[in-house]
C-alpha cells in the first residue's frame, strides 16, 4: 500500500496527543487523591482506564474515517475518541465533571457521547458491540455508505453479546469492522486462562466472515489492515474482524498495582513503545525531521493543556441539574 | 372519553394496526423480533406486517435478545426509529443490561444530545398455566429504573393509541401487552378484550391514567388484564351496594400521581390490584404516593390485591389462587369499606 | 531417531483474507494436522519427537489429540516469545543435536525462519500458510511415514536439493527459500504483499506451474533449470498471467528476466522500496545483493514411500 505521508504525519501526531494526554489525565487524576488514595476525591473522581501503548488500534483506523461512521468503544475509550476526532475541551471537561462536558457532566469517563463525529462508549464489557451492529443495520436502511467500528477488548470476546454481534452482522449482511484490541489481560486475567483459542481472529470463521490478526502493535500494519476490512465494509462486501495485538502499558485502572504482570513482561513492553518506535521510523525514512518532532510536542501539548485548562476552568453543574435529561 | 365508531377490534389487531399506521407514514419505523415476521407474532401483535412492508422493515431476528435490542439502539441512535419485540417479558433476563444500561441511559449520559427513539415491546402476564418462567408482569422491576417510559394498555382503544405514542415519542418506551387482554382465538373468551377502535391513526398520551369506571365508595388502582377483573369486581360490587371507581393507569412510567391522589381524593379508600409480585413493586409505590399526597384524605389503611412474592404456579388451581382474581378484589374491597 | 517438529501458529491469518481468498487455517486445524502427522510419526517405535513449544500451544494440543498413536514429544529447552526468531533458533539448536530430519507447519516465512536456524536440514514443511510454495501438501498422515521411511532408508535421494537466495541487509544475511522480491514503499506494515503494481524486481528459485505467487509469474515465464533462480524486472513488456495469491488470478507486467546458477550474485534494484523474503515485506534497510545458494533438501514423500524395503504400511504396529 502507498501510505500518503500526510497520513503518517497526521497518525504520529494523534499518537503523541493521545499519549501526552493520557499522561496528563493520569498526573491531574492522582492530585488530591494521595497519599491516602481516596477514589472519590480529587479533579477527577471515579475510575480511570487509559489507554498508553494501544495508540496504534486508534490511529491506524482513522485516516480511513468519514463523516458519519460510527465508533462504539469501551471503558478505556480515550485513544479512539482522539483519533476520532472528538471535541477534545468537551471530552475533558466531561471527564473533570463539568457542565461543559459532552455530557453536561452526567456520564463521565466511561460514557463518552458525541454525535459529530458519531462516538459512543460503554462502561460495561461488550455492551457496544450490537449498538454498532444496529448502527450498520441503519447505514444499509438509510442507503448511506458509513460504517460502523466496533472497538472491544480480548476480555470481551468471551461474552455473549460479542457472539451475538457477529453472527447478526453476519446474517444480516451489514457494514461493520469488529476490532479486538488483545492486550492479553482482562484486568489481571491473562488471555491463556480464559480463551479456549489462541487467537480470537479464528473465531470469525465461526461466524462467516474474514479475520485477520495484526500480530504487532504496528500502526501501519493496523492501516493496511483497516483500510482493507474498511473500504470493504463500505463496498457492502459484509463485515469483519481484525484482532491486534497491542499493549496496555499501565494497569488496568489507575491505581492498579499490577501486581500480576512480571517485571519482565512490563520491561518488554516498554521496550517497544509504539510512539518510541514509530517516531524512530518516521525519522529514519526521512517523512520527520528530528526538529519536527519538538515542534509537533509542543504544539500538540499545547492543545492538550487548553483541553485540561477548558475543563478546570469551567462550571460544575448545578445539583438539581441532577434529575433533568432522563428523558427528551 | 367518548370514542365514537362502532367498528370493534381485538386488542391484538389494534396493535398490529397501530404499527402498520406508523410504518406507513414513517419509512424510519423498522420492526424486529423472534418470529414477528412470517409468524406475525406468538401473539399476533406485528399480524400482516411482513406482507405489507417486506423483510427489509419487518425482520425476523435469530435468537439473540442482547444482540438485536442492542442493535435496536444503535439503528435508534443513527437515524431509525426500531420497534424490538421481547417475546416475553420473562425473557429479559439475557438481555437486560442492553435494555436498564445502555437503552435507558444513553440520553441521560449524552446530557441530552443522543436520542434513543426506540420502542421495546413485550408480551406479559399469566393465567393459562404457562408456567414460572413465562407468565410474569414484571413492570415493578422495569419501572424501578430511570430512563424508559412503560406503558401498560388495557384495552384496544388504548393499545393502538399507546402504541402510537411510543413510536413518536423520542424516548425508549417499554410497551408490554398483556396475553390476557389481547381477545386470541386460542386463550379463554374475554369479552372486555374487543371494542371500539378507530381506523385513523390517534395518539392516546403517555403518561395519563384513565377512569375506567367511576364511582365513591373505593378506588381501585390497576393495569392490564387487571382492569379487566377490577371492572368485573365492580360490577359485583355494585349488586352489593359498594359503588368502585376504577382507575386504569396505562402508563407506569411517567405514573400519573395526580389522578390518583384525585381520585382517592375523592373515594378516600385505596385498593391496588396488580398482577406483578406483591413486595417492592406497583402496590407499593401507588400507597405510597397516596400516603404522601392524600393521606388526610384516607378513611381506612391501603389495600392490595397482588401476586404473592412466589413464582407463578403452574396447576390450574395454584395459578387461579395467586393470581388477582374478581372473587379476590371483591373480598378485598368489601373489607376495605367495612373498615 | 530424532525428528524436530516446529510449528508456527501465526501462519495464514493475515491481509490477504481481507484482499483475496486466502485459506482459513484456524489454530484448531493446525493442531489437527500436527496430531496427524504424529501419528504417521507414531508408526515406529523408536521415535523421538523434539519439538519448539510454541507459544499457543499447538504441539501440546496436538499431542493431547493424537493420544496413544502420537510418539514421545520432548520439548526444545527454548521460551516462545511468539516471533519468527523462534523458529529460526529451535532449527539451530536441532542443528546442534543433528535431528535425522526438520518438520515444519507453516507458510513460506516459516520454512525461510527454519532455514536460516538450519540451511542444510532435511526438511518436511507442511503446508499451513496462504501460498504454501515451499511446503508440502500431502496429508500430514502420509508425511509421518514418509517421514520415518526416508530416515530409515538412509537414501539421500529422498530428500531433493533445492535452491536459496541469501540477501544482504544492514544487519546481516537474510535467507529466502522461494523469493526476494523489491516493493515500492518504505513500510513493511501488515507484511503480507498482494499488490502486484508495487513490484520492482524478483528474484525467484522457482517456476513451478503448480505454484502460488511470484513462482507462479516465475512459471509464466518458462521452465527453470535445477540449481538456478531466476531474476525478473517487472515492468511493461509482456503480460503473465499469474496466480498471484489463492483466488487471485492477475495479469502481471514482466519486462525482462534471466536465469542465474548457484554461485551467482544479482543485484536487486532497492530504491525507495522494501524488501520482502517469500511473499513477506521484511528488510527496510540494506542493499540489493541477492546470492543464488544450495538450498535446503526437502522430502520427496513419493519416493520416500517407494524405496527398497518394506513399506511402512505394509507394516504391523509394533504397538500390538
Amino acid at each position: 500500500m502507498n501510505i500518503p505521508s500526510e497520513h503518517l504525519v497526521d497518525m504520529y501526531e494523534t499518537m503523541v496527543k493521545i499519549r501526552r494526554y493520557e499522561e496528563r489525565i493520569r498526573e491531574i487524576y492522582f492530585e488530591d487523591k494521595l497519599p491516602a488514595f481516596d477514589i472519590a476525591a480529587g479533579l477527577i473522581p471515579g475510575e480511570m482506564h487509559l489507554s498508553a501503548g494501544q495508540e496504534p488500534v486508534a490511529v491506524g483506523v482513522r485516516p480511513h474515517l468519514k463523516a458519519g461512521d460510527a465508533i462504539t468503544a469501551t471503558h478505556r475509550p480515550h485513544h479512539i475518541a482522539i483519533a476520532q476526532g472528538v471535541d477534545l475541551k468537551k471530552m475533558t471537561a466531561e471527564i473533570f465533571g463539568r457542565k461543559t462536558g459532552l455530557g453536561k457532566g452526567k456520564g463521565g469517563h466511561m460514557h463518552l457521547f458525541s454525535v459529530e463525529p458519531n462516538f459512543g462508549c460503554s462502561g460495561i464489557i461488550a455492551e457496544g458491540m450490537p449498538v454498532a451492529v444496529g448502527a450498520g443495520l441503519a447505514f444499509k436502511r438509510r442507503g448511506t455508505d458509513n460504517v460502523a467500528l466496533s472497538f472491544f477488548g480480548d476480555g470481551a470476546a468471551n461474552q455473549g453479546a460479542f457472539h451475538e454481534s457477529l453472527n447478526l452482522a453476519a446474517i444480516w449482511d451489514l457494514p461493520v469492522v469488529f476490532i479486538c484490541e488483545d492486550n492479553a489481560y482482562a484486568i489481571s486475567v491473562p488471555k491463556t486462562a480464559s480463551t479456549a483459542i489462541a487467537d480470537n481472529s479464528d473465531r470469525a470463521s465461526a461466524y462467516g466472515i474474514p479475520g485477520v490478526l495484526v500480530a504487532n502493535n504496528d500502526p501501519v500494519a493496523v492501516y493496511e489492515v483497516a483500510g482493507e476490512a474498511i473500504a470493504r465494509a463500505r463496498s457492502g462486501r459484509g463485515p469483519s474482524l481484525i484482532e491486534v495485538r497491542t499493549d496496555r502499558l499501565w494497569g488496568h485502572f489507575e491505581g492498579d498495582a499490577d501486581a500480576y504482570r512480571s517485571d519482565e513482561f512490563k520491561e518488554a513492553m516498554a521496550e517497544r513503545d509504539p510512539v518510541v518506535m514509530f517516531c524512530r521510523k518516521l525519522v529514519a525514512e526521512g517523512v520527520l525531521a528530528d526538529s519536527d518532532t519538538e515542534a509537533i510536542k509542543e504544539r500538540i501539548y499545547g492543545e492538550v493543556e487548553d483541553a485540561i485548562s477548558f475543563a478546570i476552568s469551567s462550571p460544575y453543574p448545578e445539583p438539581e441539574d441532577a434529575l433533568v435529561d432522563v428523558f427528551a | 372519553m367518548t370514542i365514537t365508531t362502532d367498528r370493534k377490534l381485538t386488542t391484538q389487531k389494534a396493535i398490529a394496526e397501530a404499527i402498520a399506521l406508523e410504518m406507513e407514514a414513517d419509512d424510519t419505523v423498522l420492526l424486529m423480533g423472534e418470529d414477528i415476521g412470517v409468524y406475525g407474532g406468538i401473539f399476533g401483535a406485528t399480524e400482516g406486517l411482513l406482507d405489507r412492508f417486506g423483510p427489509e422493515r419487518v425482520m425476523d431476528t435469530p435468537i439473540s435478545e442482547t444482540g438485536f435490542i442492542g442493535a435496536a439502539v444503535g439503528a435508534a441512535i443513527n437515524g431509525l426509529r426500531p420497534i424490538a419485540e421481547l417475546m416475553f417479558v420473562d425473557f429479559f433476563g439475557v438481555c437486560m443490561d442492553q435494555i436498564y444500561n445502555n437503552m435507558a441511559k444513553i440520553h441521560y449520559f449524552s446530557g441530552g444530545n443522543v436520542k434513543v427513539p426506540m420502542v421495546l415491546m413485550t408480551a406479559v402476564g399469566g393465567g393459562y398455566s404457562d408456567a414460572g418462567q413465562h407468565s410474569q408482569t414484571l413492570w415493578g422491576t422495569f419501572a424501578h429504573l430511570p430512563g424508559m417510559k412503560v406503558v401498560v394498555p388495557s384495552n384496544p382503544y388504548d393499545a393502538k393509541g399507546l402504541m402510537t405514542s411510543a413510536i413518536r415519542d423520542d424516548n425508549p418506551v417499554l410497551y408490554m401487552f398483556h396475553k390476557g387482554v389481547l381477545g386470541l382465538g386460542w386463550m379463554t373468551n374475554n369479552p372486555r378484550a374487543t371494542g371500539a377502535v378507530p381506523s385513523e391513526s390517534y395518539e392516546v398520551p403517555i403518561g395519563e391514567a384513565s377512569i375506567a369506571r367511576e364511582g365513591d365508595d373505593l378506588t381501585m388502582v390497576t393495569v392490564g388484564l387487571s382492569v379487566h377483573r377490577a371492572l368485573d369486581a365492580a360490577e359485583m360490587l355494585e349488586d352489593k351496594g359498594i359503588s368502585a371507581e376504577v382507575l386504569d393507569l396505562r402508563s407506569l412510567v411517567p405514573l400519573d400521581r395526580d389522578k390518583i391522589a384525585e381520585s382517592v381524593g375523592k373515594t378516600h379508600r385505596l385498593l391496588v390490584v396488580d398482577e406483578d409480585y406483591q413486595s417492592f413493586g406497583m402496590t407499593g409505590e401507588v400507597i405510597a404516593t397516596v400516603v404522601e399526597r392524600v393521606f388526610d384524605h384516607l378513611d381506612a389503611p391501603p389495600m392490595r390485591v397482588a401476586t404473592p412474592d412466589t413464582p407463578i404456579p403452574y396447576s390450574r388451581p395454584l395459578e387461579q389462587f395467586a393470581l388477582p382474581s374478581a372473587e379476590r378484589i371483591v373480598e378485598a374491597a368489601q373489607q376495605l369499606v367495612s373498615a | 531417531m530424532l525428528i524436530g517438529l516446529i510449528a508456527n501458529p501465526i501462519s495464514s491469518k493475515d491481509i490477504r483474507r481481507l484482499t483475496g481468498l486466502a485459506r482459513v487455517v484456524d489454530t484448531e486445524e493446525k493442531a489437527n494436522l500436527l496430531a496427524r502427522l504424529l501419528v504417521g510419526l507414531g508408526s515406529y517405535p523408536e521415535m523421538t519427537v523434539l519439538a519448539l513449544d510454541d507459544r499457543a500451544g499447538l504441539v501440546r494440543r496436538a499431542v493431547s489429540l493424537a493420544r496413544d498413536s502420537a510418539p514421545r514429544v520432548d520439548f526444545l529447552p527454548i521460551t516462545a516469545t511468539g516471533e519468527e526468531s523462534d523458529t529460526k533458533n529451535a532449527a539451530a539448536h536441532l542443528a546442534g543435536l543433528v535431528a535425522d530430519a526438520l518438520v515444519t507447519l507453516g507458510g513460506d516465512g516459516t520454512v525461510r525462519a527454519a532455514v536460516e536456524g538450519w540451511p542444510e536440514a532435511p526438511l518436511v514443511p507442511i503446508a499451513a500458510g496462504t501460498n504454501n510454495a515451499s511446503a508440502l501438501t500431502v496429508e500430514p498422515t502420509v508425511i509421518g511415514l514418509a517421514t520415518v521411511a526416508a530416515v530409515k532408508s538412509q537414501d539421500p535421494s529422498v530428500f531433493v536439493p533445492t535452491t536459496a537466495l541469501r540477501v544482504d541487509t544492514s544487519t546481516g544475511h537474510a535467507t529466502a527459500v522461494i523469493d526476494v522480491v523489491s516493493v515500492r514503499g518504505r513500510w513493511l506494515g501488515a507484511g503480507a504483499l498482494w499488490e502486484p503494481a508495487l513490484l520492482i524486481e524478483a528474484v525467484a528459485t522457482s517456476a513451478d506451474p503448480t505454484a502460488v505467487g511470484i513462482a507462479s509469474v516465475s512459471a509464466g515465464l518458462g521452465p527453470l533449470a535445477p540449481g538456478h533462480a531466476r531474476w525478473i524486472r517487472f515492468g511493461p513488456g509482456r503480460t503473465v498471467r499469474a496466480v498471484f495469491g489463492p483466488g487471485l488470478v492477475l495479469d502481471v507486467a514482466v519486462a525482462e528476466h534471466t536465469d542465474y546458477p548457484v554461485g551467482a550474485e544479482v543485484i536487486l534494484d532497492v530504491a525507495g522500496a522494501v524488501v520482502a523474503l517469500d511473499g513477506e515485506r521484511r528488510i527496510a534497510a540494506g542493499g540489493g545483493k541477492v546470492l543464488v545458494v544450495a538450498g535446503p533438501r526437502v522430502l520427496d514423500p513419493d519416493r520416500a514411500l517407494q524405496v527398497k524395503g518394506p513399506s511402512p504400511l505394509s507394516q504391523p504396529s509394533s504397538r500390538e
